[in-house]
């Protein structure tokens, strides 16, 4: 392998960190919160270009002493978090601007991207095990950053000690694991010493409970709900996107590679496992979400219902479920951020907090409501936007499967539709207003072009993956198969 | 040399694929994108009529295959060109082309010309298509595209109810039919495993070995073919079909729609001949619609309405001969039919256009005002009652011979008394319309300065005048080219012929209508209202002015299946359904709301229960 490659090859990673020590100096030479904005969006553009370039040219580079192997997945995931935290950035212009300190919030977003890159290319549970705690401790900066709101404090206490816990049960887990096998190594091919192949199902399971914290999976989702009301509204983006998918990924890392052998020597279904956390999720999330009238813990809700949908690609464990899992989180991570971005611009605009206060919001701003209109529609899984197709691909692994799988197809069918009501409530506020009560006489605002580039980036690539699902889902076939065929 | 056979399939193409530009691109183009339309029916109808002109003697026959190909069953589509489709496609053509100039001026003062243009294009080249189809599956997409348009079309000013309403019960009654026909046609699919015209013409009864198969899809498909040709019993969209543009009228009324059910039947005729019992159902349904048909047109007022009636009826003489046998003089009459019958409605809509009236009893003394139209409607209202030298006489005058030959043949002479005493009311309604609307003063004092209508108006209805002299002569005593021509399979046999007196005993029949007419109207001899007066009459008169209550029955089996259907859905919406939803709703909403109430907000909570969930999952699937 030439340096340039390597070079090439490790550039996501290099231009984050680059981008890591130059907000440092910055701060330390002139302070300015447009500034480092402007420095971390980016290097976290560069780095989305380069992942993309990447993923699809299937480089493969070891780091570390192969501890960390970037290869096609892990450009994916690398992908999804850049572009993620990018929405972000660019939506937080507001909230820097009135926060105390600008600067470390942006060092904190890129900390996080760079703990989630390196964890979805780690091939060594302890490892995985650092950069995912690397990664969570920047989002707990992230959610106490409003420190002077009580709501602020309150949420990165409860995410804080729900996290250390979780934190507790994965190491648990991973020693468990440990002592069944010999090993940390994330591998296919593993030994279990004798008489301990319990432990390692239960060692399996810890894991499981553990990043299911991080996923929001039933039950271990109770912290969700409060975190994402209380803290402010790009911390929120940014744990329903980078934060969330991170969960997934360090899941798919473990399952996709571990997950045969794992039945095979230990006997455990883990397969099962996600089935059942699947359809408990997702059904617990819809009907929590059908009676809030926040908007920001609907969404939050939600979130919750879309982890539901996404467990069944861990639950079918095909390569194909798989494929589809990493086509349905890039375009949840795109709408998700993007119904948050608009909720985050009502907010701060019209001071629409709950869904009521929507009304008649779309003669007001029309153009995000629209955005969000369409990101919502989404979401509920109308065609022919992103998320339906992801919805679609999904249910259809689960058929193909077949047997007792298909349940999680027609559980899924039956929560889009339960999920389209508090969905569709948003928007009927939003255009035909509240029973009873007359439109406003104003007209339309000018929408702040600060929120305007990321909500709209957002829009387009809801519509433009949904129509255009046949080159991502290809680019995450040959990311799931690199994996696959890939011996650590 | 390329021939035109070759270029046939550019008939119904290129009408189809320029009617977008109307309605897309109208509004820049001049006069709102007309000249597209006739641009492209005239070319239609060069190359229809260069096809028929240089017909080879074979069948001409292009097709692809379109679904299950490479298997046994394939269905192909393509264009099957003889002589019956070269004589429809050069009939649908020309007086479209006609009828498009003619709406040029008709029509310039309308909103939304766009519109009418293309869907008059797309009507055009549905019924070109239609006609020149090989398969069956093909014939039926384009007679539901038919079907689709005469809705816009008729309910053109869509803003008016009546002409909605009319829209709508065109499209619902002639869709009673169009079921018949698609049962029709996949029966003929399972059975006899091809869709294909020239398969199915060649050896019908092998296709389809049991003869009572062949009887119930023969029926099935006539089924369709009354829907389209507006015969008894799903006749009353046809009246009501008047409320849609005049040209558009003269559309469906000469060369496209309902001449397409009388094709259909041609078109297969091979497989009624096969079929015991079809012809005998056709013949009879055809020759109680011509009567029915006739009455009706007796009693209105509304000068459209007449033409619609005597539209029906004229339908039914076809019918008539297709029934008994006299396929040739069926599309005869059909392509004679065609020509007066557009010359008649453009001739009505001049009127309409002139005077805005449509009431008989609105009009009077128009022919020395608008002496172009009025002769149109007169040698019209000639050949539509059958008299000599104008085209009408000369068909009509086989069909009754051949019935007439039928009677002698079967011993049933009731067909050929229905169809002779139907050519008496014939003459008599049509020169009822001509002597109160032309001749006759006005009852009110003219209010209204009337001017015969512009060139481009007249143009059409001359040069129709002149087919009107000229095309009955193709099958007379002079020459006989006409049938040759038609018969495309050598079972469809010649036009049986009658004795001499026959036609002659006709012709009597048809100048008494015309008579009568004078007497009544000219002469006063027995005025008018002697016929509303008296139980019996007034009871005669009530029966046929109300359709023979056939849409008093209509409405009446509408409405009960409706309530009914309504009442029952009310029910199962409102107790089952709603107690269904709403009971889900609550029980999910309450459900949410204890799920909700498990977020206490207490952290110690949160921890116990994802550690109780850890220990639960372990204790599930280790454990147990």
């Amino acid at each position: 392998m030439n340096l340039y490659t390597e070079l090439l090859g490790l550039s996501p990673v290099g231009v984050l960190v680059l981008a890591q020590i130059v907000l440092f100096v910055q701060d330390l030479v002139k302070e300015g919160k447009r500034l480092s904005q402007y420095i971390s969006a980016a290097a976290l553009a560069v780095s989305c270009l380069l992942s993309v370039y990447l993923a699809s040219s299937g480089n493969t580079v070891s780091f570390a002493n192969s501890t960390f192997v970037f290869n096609s997945l892990a450009y994916y995931f690398g992908v999804i978090f850049s572009l993620s935290a990018l929405l972000v950035m660019l939506s937080a212009g507001s909230f820097l601007s009135r926060a105390e300190y600008a600067f470390e919030f942006s060092s904190l977003a890129i900390l996080g991207v760079l703990g989630s890159f390196f964890v979805a290319s780690s091939t060594n549970l302890v490892a995985l095990f650092v950069v995912f705690e690397m990664a969570t401790t920047a989002t707990y900066g992230m959610v106490a950053y409003a420190r002077r709101s009580k709501l602020s404090a309150e949420a990165a206490i409860k995410y804080f000690v729900v996290g250390a816990v979780s934190a507790g049960i994965i190491i648990y887990g991973i020693s468990l694991i440990y002592i069944a096998t010999g090993s940390v190594s994330i591998s296919s091919v593993f030994s279990v010493a004798s008489q301990s192949s319990q432990l390692l199902d239960v060692g399996v399971i810890l894991l499981i409970v553990g990043f299911g914290f991080k996923i929001a999976a039933f039950p271990f989702h109770m912290w969700l709900p409060d975190t994402y009301e209380g803290a402010p509204y790009p911390a929120t983006t940014y744990l329903a996107s980078v934060s969330k998918v991170m969960g997934f990924a360090a899941l798919v890392r473990i399952f996709l590679v571990m997950g045969p052998a794992i039945y095979a020597l230990g006997g455990l279904n883990w397969e099962v496992i996600f089935g059942l956390l699947s359809i408990l999720t997702m059904t617990f999330g819809n009907l929590a979400a059908l009676v809030q009238t926040s908007m920001k813990r609907m969404l939050a809700y939600s979130s919750i219902a879309m982890s539901g949908y996404m467990l069944i690609g861990l639950a079918l464990g095909t390569s194909f479920s798989y494929a589809v899992l990493l086509y349905f989180m890039l375009t949840y991570a795109i709408a998700k951020a993007g119904s948050f971005i608009v909720a985050q611009f009502f907010e701060s605009e019209h001071n629409a907090k709950s869904i009521d206060d929507y009304a008649w919001l779309a003669r007001k701003s029309p153009l995000s409501a629209f955005s969000l209109t369409i990101m919502l529609l989404s979401l509920a899984g109308i065609p022919p936007l992103s998320v339906f197709v992801a919805k679609f691909f999904i249910f259809y692994a689960s058929v193909q499967v077949g047997g007792y799988w298909i349940l999680l197809a027609i559980a899924g069918v039956l929560n889009s539709a339960l999920s389209l009501y508090y969905y569709a409530r948003v928007i009927k506020n939003m255009y035909i207003g509240l029973a009873g009560e007359s439109p406003p006489p104003q007209g339309a605002r000018l929408e702040r072009i600060g929120y305007m580039i990321p909500i709209l980036t957002c829009l387009v690539l809801t519509i433009a993956l949904g129509l255009g699902e046949g080159t991502v889902i290809a680019v995450a076939k040959h990311a799931v198969t690199t994996l696959s065929a890939t011996v650590f | 040399m390329a021939s035109f056979a070759e270029l046939v399939w550019l008939v119904p193409i290129v009408p189809l694929i320029l009617s977008p530009f109307p309605i897309f691109a109208g509004d820049k183009l001049p006069r709102k994108g007309s000249f597209v339309a006739i641009f492209a029916c005239a070319v239609s109808t060069v190359i229809s009529a260069g096809v028929l002109l240089t017909l080879p003697s074979h069948p001409y026959n292009v097709s692809v295959q379109w679904l299950l190909p490479g298997t046994a069953t394939s269905i192909d589509v393509g264009f099957y060109l003889d002589g019956l489709s070269a004589l429809m496609i050069t009939i649908t053509s020309g007086i479209a082309t006609l009828i498009l100039v003619y709406s040029l001026e008709y029509m310039s003062h309308e909103e939304g010309l766009p519109r009418y243009w293309t869907e008059m294009m797309i009507f055009t080249g549905s019924m070109l298509g239609f006609a020149l189809a090989d398969s069956v599956i093909l014939m039926y997409v384009f007679w539901e595209l038919i079907g689709a348009c005469s809705y816009l079309l008729i309910g053109f000013w869509y803003t008016k109810p009546e002409a909605a309403s009319a829209a709508k019960k065109a499209f619902v009654l002639v869709r009673v039919g169009d079921v018949g026909f698609l049962i029709g046609m996949i029966l003929l699919y399972t059975n006899g495993h091809t869709l294909n015209l020239p398969a199915i013409l060649s050896s019908p009864a092998t296709l389809i070995s049991s003869p009572q198969m062949r009887t119930i899809i023969a029926l099935l498909v006539f089924a369709g073919a009354i829907g389209k040709s507006a015969q008894l019993p799903l006749f009353p969209w046809l009246p009501d079909a008047m409320e849609g543009p005049t040209t558009v009228s003269a559309l469906i009324h000469s060369a496209t729609m309902v001449a397409a059910g009388v094709y259909l039947v041609a078109r297969l005729y091979p497989f009624f001949q096969v079929a015991p019992y079809a012809l005998l159902v056709v013949g009879a349904i055809g020759a109680l619609s011509a009567f029915v048909a006739a009455t009706m047109g007796l009693v209105s007022f509304d000068i459209k309405r007449i033409l619609a009636y005597s539209t029906m009826s004229q339908l039914g003489y076809m019918m008539v001969a297709l029934g008994v046998g006299a396929y040739g003089a069926a599309m005869f009459h059909l392509m004679n039919h065609a020509v007066f019958k557009a010359m008649l409605f453009l001739s009505a809509g001049a009127i309409l256009h002139a005077t805005g009236a449509r009431d008989l009893r609105e009009m009077g003394g128009l022919l020395k005002k608008m002496k172009v139209t009025g002769l149109a409607f007169l040698i019209g209202g000639l050949a539509l009652s059958g008299i000599p030298p104008f085209n009408g006489y000369f068909s009509k005058d086989l069909i009754i011979g051949a019935a007439y030959h039928y009677g002698l043949v079967t011993g049933d002479f009731w067909i050929y008394l229905l169809v002779l005493i139907s050519a008496l009311l014939t003459a008599a309604y049509i020169f009822r319309a001509f002597f109160v609307a032309f001749i006759l003063p006005p009852r009110s004092g003219a209010t209204k300065e009337v001017h015969e209508v512009s060139l481009t108006m007249t143009i059409p209805m001359i040069i129709l005048l002149g087919f009107t002299l000229v095309t009955g002569w193709l099958w007379s005593p002079l020459m006989d080219v006409f049938q040759p021509f038609v018969t495309y399979a050598a079972s469809l046999g010649a036009t049986p012929q009658a004795p001499s007196y026959v036609g002659l005993l006709t012709l009597a029949f048809a100048l008494t209508g015309i008579g009568l007419a004078y007497l009544v109207y000219i002469r006063a001899t027995v005025p008018p209202e002697r016929f509303s007066s008296g139980r019996v009459l007034t009871k005669l008169r009530n029966l046929i002015m109300r359709s023979y209550y056939f849409d008093a029955a209509y409405d009446r089996v509408a409405a009960g299946v409706e309530n009914g259907i309504a009442l029952a859905l009310d029910y199962f919406d409102r107790f089952a359904l709603d107690g269904l939803v709403n009971g889900i709703g609550r029980s999910l909403v309450k459900l949410g709301r204890d799920f909700k109430s498990m977020e206490t907000g207490e952290i110690r909570n949160y921890v116990a229960v994802m550690v109780i969930g850890a220990v639960l999952l372990i204790l599930l699937f280790e454990v147990l």
